[in-house]
């Protein structure tokens, strides 16, 4: 990932959860890591709404570390029944 | 000479001639024929040939004869003579089910019988007896010809004379459903436009939570509707909800959305959407007929039985994008649209005769079909009724009518008739084309506004695909209603354009050349400011790390490589004193300097060489240059660099117990292991794995015990009966692997005296 600036690099990487990322910073305007991590990088980036430009073609996430466990925190609740549709509207 | 030609000619071409009709009278046609046919044209039945053969060239007969004819008998007389004069009954009556006419076979039997339609006898085949023929319902199995002069009569009439023009229904047709193809792909695009940003989660049965669906559906046009769902949405009414399921397993099919590994998200492909949407209306046409026919993930037996409530489905099974439900309907919606494609349906025909259509081209394949998918469907017909009055009105293929007397009909007429494969009419295509709207030349001109709010005023109906597609791409629809869509551009969607491809020249050109008027100043300022911002950050997904602790060594490197690459357009981007990024997979040269220099080649998509070192206890050292980015980064997160005596060669780290646990909550000792094994030269020393076993774990625990002495027995066998003896046992302290006892000095005595007992002679060290 490379910046205009080290301002832009700072505040990209303070909008990142790094502490899953295998990165190092190099110099004041870049963060190297491995390719594999790009596709999470740049979501993490779109999340908070920054656009990077990406140049080359993305590794498939199907070469993903095995190491990288999910937090299936995601997994929210199921649909309820009629109920909670009937809450929401409510 | 006549009669052989005439025997030549048998069972080709053109309409039945005397000539071939008095030599048939001779050979080919029994008696019973002969008298046959000349009671049909109200002559006495012993006539002689050459007078019956004359009586159906008489224009006089011919004329009463086709007067006296209701319009479906004259229009099957006209397909015969487009024909030629001359058709195979099979191929008649098939070529009459394709155009609609429904099963005509009575009728083509009443023309048999009044012999204005008059079967050949095969070639061999002699003594013909055509009321046999008639009574064994094996009429069909030969040709079928008719006169010269009906044939010249009504040759021009077989276009003219569709199902819609025979009577079949009373005055004229009112539509009362369009196809709306368009309608189909604006939806697909609205859904994995914004599937591309945000997942949409599955239940564990597959379905799409709804909450998580209301995100995406409120912008969806149902079929029918001239603009988004909005308030109406209600995804507790099972129709909407069908038709929801249907758009996600066409998304599916055509590879717009993927499933994640364990089904439990969806999430949008801009490739797929992008080479669909950018793709020629052809090349779209045949991918959507592909993928309807291969729906996996939808059913339209399920959902018509929704849409009239026959019969409760599987609820969840049949909105689930994990349960096949559609996959075994796949032959047979290959089936009915191989049909219509064979079809000549581009006029308003029966529904009730399209049905008819499918059910009896081929009467024995369809109902084997759903036999063989064990799908629950028992009757053929409820399956092309499925297909017909729900997967092709939810696919927009379609149009419907009703007449004045409430006759139902379809047609398929423009896009539709081109994705279902309908062969095209010279006469019609020329006609649709000249009705299709805009000229490709003029297609798009004027097709949106931009205004000085950032807002887009989109006219559907004007707007080519690819340009509503790129303004799904820098802008958020917030609105569709009568044909007008509304787009934000947002400082967020524009940059997601930028991120997936675009740049602020070519959005500006796609506005300009699309736009009524200029795009304002300062609309246009903002996009490039955007596109400004949005390069101040670059990622580079593949590319070279090159690092070496001289600079000045580097830059020699460097120097050799760009050597290499003279004429080659390749960027290297200095990143510091020792590092330098070339954004280039397989930079040429590279692999000779790794050779001439023996470097250390890192592949992070390949096995990494270790690059740790033990030093003391707990303590490791690493060379940052040398050291892959992982271990680099693990390292950091589980131990304390010491700063002393770290310089910048080689840096050391002391392992934090505390930092461990906290990177490794779960199974911690055999993570941490498994790393540091991996990436230490030699694997992680004995002593070390031991530390970190009682660090981790529990401490080890030892026994030091005083004043005792070892006894050794020759064999196990022997330490084994030795430990037996019962005086032995009393003076024995512990065994010690197979063969020793530790035994207290205090039992020295005791112990000489059983060895002396055993007779086991002792010798001491």
């Amino acid at each position: 990932m490379l910046c205009d600036s080290e301002a832009i690099l700072e505040e990209s990487l303070l909008a990142m959860d790094t502490s899953k990322l295998h990165i190092q910073r190099i110099g004041d305007r870049a963060v190297v890591g491995p390719a594999y991590q790009l596709e999470a990088i740049r979501e993490a980036l779109q999340e908070r709404g920054t656009y990077p430009k990406v140049i080359g073609e993305l590794v498939p996430p199907s070469v993903l570390e095995e190491d990288e466990d999910e937090d299936d925190e995601a997994s929210d609740e199921e649909d309820d029944e009629e109920t909670s549709e009937q809450e929401e509207s409510a | 000479m006549s009669k052989q030609r005439n025997d030549q000619g048998r069972s080709q071409s053109g309409p039945l001639t005397t000539d071939e009709l008095e030599s048939l009278f001779e050979r080919g046609y029994g008696l019973s024929s002969h008298r046959f046919i000349s009671q049909a044209w109200d002559l006495d039945p012993d006539e002689d040939p050459e007078l019956i053969a004359s009586q159906i060239e008489d224009e006089d007969q011919v004329a009463e004869r086709l007067k006296s004819l209701d319009t479906v008998p004259r229009a099957i007389l006209s397909q015969v003579a487009a024909s030629g004069g001359r058709m195979r009954g099979e191929n008649l009556r098939r070529d009459l089910l394709l155009r609609g006419f429904g099963d005509t076979e009575d009728i083509l039997r009443d023309l048999v019988n009044q012999c204005i339609l008059v079967p050949i006898p095969n070639p061999g085949e002699s003594e013909l007896d055509i009321e046999a023929l008639i009574d064994q319902d094996s009429f069909l199995q030969h040709d079928l010809a008719v006169p010269p002069l009906v044939e010249h009569e009504l040759n021009d009439e077989a276009e003219s004379l569709g199902p819609e023009a025979v009577g079949t229904w009373k005055g004229s047709i009112e539509t009362t459903r369009d196809q709306d193809l368009d309608a189909l792909e604006l939806n697909l695009l609205h859904l994995s436009s914004l599937l591309q940003q945000e997942p949409l989660r599955l239940n564990k049965s597959g379905a799409p939570n709804r909450r998580s669906l209301r995100r995406f559906a409120r912008g969806i046009a149902f079929p029918g509707d001239r603009g988004e769902a909005g308030d109406e949405l209600d995804l507790n009414d099972a129709i909407q909800l069908d038709y929801l399921t249907f758009l996600l397993a066409m998304a599916l099919e055509l590879g717009f959305i993927e499933k994640d590994e364990d089904e439990t998200v969806v999430n949008g492909r801009h490739e797929e959407v992008r080479d669909y949407f950018c793709a020629s209306e052809d090349d779209r046409n045949r991918r959507l007929i592909n993928a309807f026919q291969n729906l996996e993930y939808w059913s339209e037996v399920e959902s018509l039985s929704l849409a009239i409530a026959q019969r409760h489905p599987d609820y969840e099974e049949h909105f689930s994008l994990t349960e096949p439900t559609g996959e075994s309907f796949i032959g047979a919606r290959g089936y009915v649209l191989s049909v219509l494609r064979r079809s000549r349906l581009k006029r308003w025909t029966r529904r009730e005769a399209i049905v008819e259509l499918c059910s009896r081209l081929d009467p024995n394949y369809l109902p084997r079909t759903l036999e063989n998918a064990d799908a629950g469907v028992e009757d053929a017909l409820d399956y092309i009724e499925a297909v017909l009055d729900r997967g092709l009105v939810w696919l927009g293929a379609s149009e419907a009518g009703e007449s004045e007397d409430g006759v139902e009909a379809l047609r398929f007429q423009g896009r539709g008739a081109e994705v279902i494969g309908l062969k095209a009419d010279s006469d019609e295509t020329t006609s649709e084309h000249e009705d299709d709207g805009p000229s490709p030349e003029d297609e798009g001109e004027g097709c949106l506004v931009v205004q000085p709010n950032y807002e887009v005023m989109l006219f559907l109906d004007a707007a080519p695909l690819d340009v509503i597609f790129h303004l799904y791409h820098i802008g958020e629809r917030n609105n569709l209603s009568e044909r007008v869509a509304n787009f934000q551009l947002t400082a967020e969607s524009v940059q997601w354009g930028y991120s997936h491809g675009l740049d602020a020249d070519g959005v500006i050109e796609l506005l300009n050349d699309n736009s009524h008027a200029p795009v304002p100043d300062t609309v246009e300022f903002q996009l490039r400011d955007w596109e400004r911002v949005h390069q101040q950050l670059k990622l580079y997904a593949d590319g070279v790390l090159l690092r070496h602790s001289d600079a000045d060594k580097l830059d020699l490197i460097l120097g050799q490589l760009e050597h290499d690459w003279r004429g080659e357009d390749i960027e290297t981007i200095r990143l510091g004193p020792s590092s330098v990024f070339i954004p280039e997979d397989d930079p040429p040269g590279l692999e000779r300097v790794i050779e001439q220099e023996d470097a250390l080649d890192i592949d992070y998509l390949g096995e990494i060489p270790p690059s740790l070192y033990f030093v003391d206890s707990l303590e490791l050292m690493a060379d940052p240059l040398e050291c892959d980015l992982v271990t680099l980064s693990e390292l950091e997160k589980i131990a304390d660099k010491l700063e002393e005596p770290s310089s910048e060669g080689s840096q050391f780290y002391k392992l934090s117990i505390d930092a461990i646990k906290a990177r490794w909550p779960d199974n911690t000792l055999e993570n941490v292991v498994e790393f540091l094994d991996v990436r230490t030269a030699g694997g992680i020393p004995p002593g070390q794995a031991l530390k970190l076993k009682s660090l981790l774990q529990e401490p080890l625990h030892a026994t030091l015990s005083e004043d005792v002495f070892v006894v050794i027995l020759e064999s196990k066998i022997v330490a084994d009966h030795f430990g037996r003896v019962p005086e032995c046992e009393m003076i024995i302290e512990e065994r010690v692997g197979e063969r020793a006892f530790t035994v207290n000095e205090e039992h020295r005595e005791e112990l000489d005296e059983i060895l002396e007992d055993l007779k086991i002679k002792a010798s001491y060290k």
